[in-house]
């Protein structure tokens, strides 16, 4: 069986450990607690008729005080680029933690989730942005919620396709 | 070298066509001046070689090992003429590896040191540690060595080889009976934590995590190029399994190094590195001491117990047997033949006189129960003079005036009284009792013969007395003589029952008063008279006789004259 050591990365409290819990195990919960150092879960999915083992390494979110450690994502197939989408700041850090991670592992595949979809009300981020960051950058741009469960398995499958491909 | 030697055969097929000018004008345009000059000089070109050696290395490397081992004699000849030339050279090259080394290797001595020290304290006051005192001044080795020796119990539970760069598992083996987590994420956790350490101290580069304690369970962790090895052992392990997890490790490297360096995910290939990783799977077990529970000691005591109490009542039962059978063959009458204890139950066999004692009787005196012996006896008559003596009484009814004896001759010895008829029928049957050879009789009396002398006492015991001169006798006599009519009736039924007669003489007597003449009339007179009144009472006249004695005594007082005038009785048996 195909293993694929897959990153979550980006600021914190974006919902990188909800949205692993909700693709893991299908649950959600309203409580938050923060991620020291890395969280680290499995999920076997089928893609393209071939059984994969995605290592899904949930890294603790980038903030002030606490910088990612790059040792962390190194033997990344891909990652997934968590932003909330109502903190339009976290799509900066993402696209900064982007860039430093391409410097250690190169190009790989990416996913820009963009979380908390649910809240619409607060969301920040105007889709043009989205749809011009998506041009630009060639990125897969999904909008999901953990806590919804929307476009979760989306995001994840669509990781391991493209992973698969390369 | 092909293409070259191509070539070659290229060349010397020119030289045989160079008489051809169209064909030189052809090569000067094919291959050009260049060309033409080198396949002129066939020798190999330093330059060219340069070129094409990089890229030949990388071919040979992916096609095994062939070429390491061919260079390994170059090598270790260049190093060996590079140290002969200038040591300085290779000493200054290796310094940089050769710190961390001896580092790494003075830690794992000290490391060792400290356990053995540790385990040697841990043990120093404890009661086995006298006994691997004992042991280490009999085998000649030190007690550190003998505290390792008997304490370096582990088991190697699970080898997880893991991809360097990505944490991911390459392989997992499992020890029998043990449950393992997710190796996937143990393996990804490890190299988590493996990063984490190296970003979060200043560590030498090149070192890594090697070892992680946690209660009982230590994780060695060897690392090589590509791939680590994490070995999860429970309990303390040598330091010298190390090196073979390092060897494995080697080994897996070479074997699979090129799988290891192409790692995308793809673990499939490395199910040859199997059979290196079950190396890893090594077990030392304390020689399983006999923890028995207490339930089964409980259980040992009261089966013991039981066993106990069953022989002591089997040894009671035998003994009361015993006991039990020596009293039966005691017993007149009773012959053991065979005798026996069977499912608790008392077997015996053997003869017995219908006289004799029951034995079930004695079974209670010698603490048996008498429902549990079961007893055959075959009838016989025993000889043994007490039982001679029961079946004597038992056949000839003797009176309780007679007593049985028999002796060691079987002599039926009879005394005491009985009847004369009984008598005569005993002498007639005695002989007749199985068992009696001789009977004797002599202390035997008739009881009549005794009756009638008691009689005979009491007719000669009685007087009949007379007044003075007279022949009458006073008037308070006549009890005396309703007395003694009676006695003379039954003395002569008892005579003839012995066939005998009774005779009674009637001797009268008178005082010295009067003459002697006189006397002798009176005391005849008074014989007579009383023969005449007993003749009157129904006593035979022929029995009666009188004797007329006189005065046959001289007395002077009144009384003494009263009882001179008397008349007395003999009686004779005849």
């Amino acid at each position: 069986m195909l293993q694929k050591k897959i990153c979550m990365v980006g600021a914190f409290a974006t919902g990188k450990t909800s949205l692993v819990s909700r693709f893991v195990r299908g649950i959600y919960s309203d409580k938050y607690q923060t991620t020291v150092g890395v969280k680290i879960d499995k999920k076997t999915i089928q893609i393209q008729e071939q059984m994969v083992n995605l290592i899904l390494w949930d890294i603790h979110g980038e903030d002030e005080f606490q910088k990612i450690r790059m040792s962390y994502v190194r033997g990344s197939s891909g990652y997934i680029l968590v932003v909330d989408g109502t903190r339009s700041e976290t799509l900066d850090k993402a696209i900064s933690l982007q860039s430093e991670i391409k410097k250690e592992i190169g190009d790989v595949p990416i996913i820009m989730m963009l979380n908390k979809s649910d809240l619409t009300s607060e969301w920040e981020l105007d889709d043009q942005t989205i749809e011009q960051l998506s041009q630009e950058k060639k990125w897969t741009v999904i909008k999901s919620s953990a806590k919804e469960g929307l476009g979760v398995e989306k995001c994840f499958n669509s990781l391991a396709t493209q992973i698969i491909s390369q | 070298m092909q293409n070259l030697s191509s070539d070659k055969n290229l060349s010397s097929q020119s030289s045989q066509d160079e008489s051809g000018p169209s064909l030189d004008e052809l090569r000067a345009l094919l291959l050009g001046p260049e060309l033409q000059a080198r396949i002129k000089n066939l020798k190999l070109r330093p330059e060219d070689v340069s070129r094409a050696l990089p890229e030949a290395l990388i071919l040979s490397a992916e096609e095994q090992e062939k070429l390491t081992s061919a260079a390994v004699p170059t090598v270790e000849d260049a190093i060996r003429s590079s140290v002969n030339q200038d040591h300085n050279i290779l000493s200054e090259a290796l310094f940089p590896v050769i710190g961390p080394a001896t580092r790494k290797a003075v830690s794992a001595a000290l490391q060792n040191l400290t356990q053995s020290l540790n385990e040697g304290l841990e043990h120093s006051l404890s009661p086995q540690s006298f006994q691997w005192r004992l042991e280490a001044a009999r085998t000649g080795k030190s007690f550190a060595e003998i505290v390792l020796l008997r304490t370096l119990l582990y088991q190697v539970e699970q080898v997880l080889l893991i991809h360097k760069d990505t944490g991911l598992l390459l392989q997992q083996l499992v020890a029998d009976t043990v449950v393992a987590q997710d190796a996937d994420l143990v393996s990804a956790m490890l190299t988590a934590i493996q990063d984490f350490i190296k970003d979060s101290f200043r560590v030498e580069r090149g070192d890594s995590l090697d070892t992680l304690h946690f209660g009982e369970l230590t994780v060695w962790i060897e690392a090589g190029p590509q791939a680590l090895m994490a070995c999860v052992i429970r309990g303390t392990a040598p330091q010298e399994i190390r090196g073979l997890f390092q060897d494995v490790l080697e080994k897996i490297h070479l074997v699979c190094g090129q799988d290891l360096k192409h790692f995308h995910g793809d673990n499939t290939a490395f199910a040859q590195s199997q059979p290196y990783l079950q190396e890893c799977l090594q077990a030392q077990f304390k020689p399983k001491r006999n923890s028995i529970s207490p339930l089964v000691w409980v259980f040992l005591g009261l089966l013991l117990l039981g066993i106990g109490w069953q022989s002591f009542g089997l040894y009671q039962q035998r003994k009361a047997l015993n006991n039990y059978v020596t009293n039966l063959q005691q017993q007149p009458g009773v012959v053991i033949i065979n005798s026996k204890l069977k499912n608790r139950k008392v077997l015996i066999s053997g003869m017995r006189d219908p006289l004799a004692i029951d034995p079930l009787s004695l079974a209670e005196q010698n603490d048996l129960n008498p429902q549990k012996v079961q007893a055959q006896w075959a009838p016989f008559l025993s000889f043994d003079p007490a039982l001679v003596k029961t079946r004597a009484e038992k056949k000839l009814k003797p009176p309780k005036t007679v007593a049985f004896s028999v002796n060691a001759q079987n002599t039926l010895v009879i005394t005491g009284t009985a009847e004369q008829s009984w008598i005569q029928q005993v002498r007639e049957q005695a002989l007749q009792v199985p068992g009696i050879v001789q009977v004797n009789t002599e202390q035997l009396q008739p009881f009549e013969k005794q009756a009638l002398e008691l009689l005979k006492d009491q007719i000669e015991g009685r007087s009949i007395l007379f007044g003075i001169g007279r022949w009458k006798p006073l008037t308070n006599s006549e009890p005396i003589l309703s007395q003694l009519v009676q006695d003379i009736k039954a003395a002569t039924q008892l005579a003839n029952t012995l066939n005998q007669n009774v005779i009674i003489s009637i001797e009268g007597r008178t005082d010295r008063v009067g003459t002697e003449r006189e006397n002798l009339l009176v005391s005849q007179a008074r014989a007579e008279s009383i023969r005449a009144r007993l003749i009157r009472r129904q006593i035979e006249p022929a029995i009666l006789r009188t004797q007329a004695l006189g005065a046959t005594q001289n007395t002077h007082n009144q009384e003494g004259r009263l009882s001179e005038r008397r008349v007395s009785f003999k009686v004779t048996l005849e």
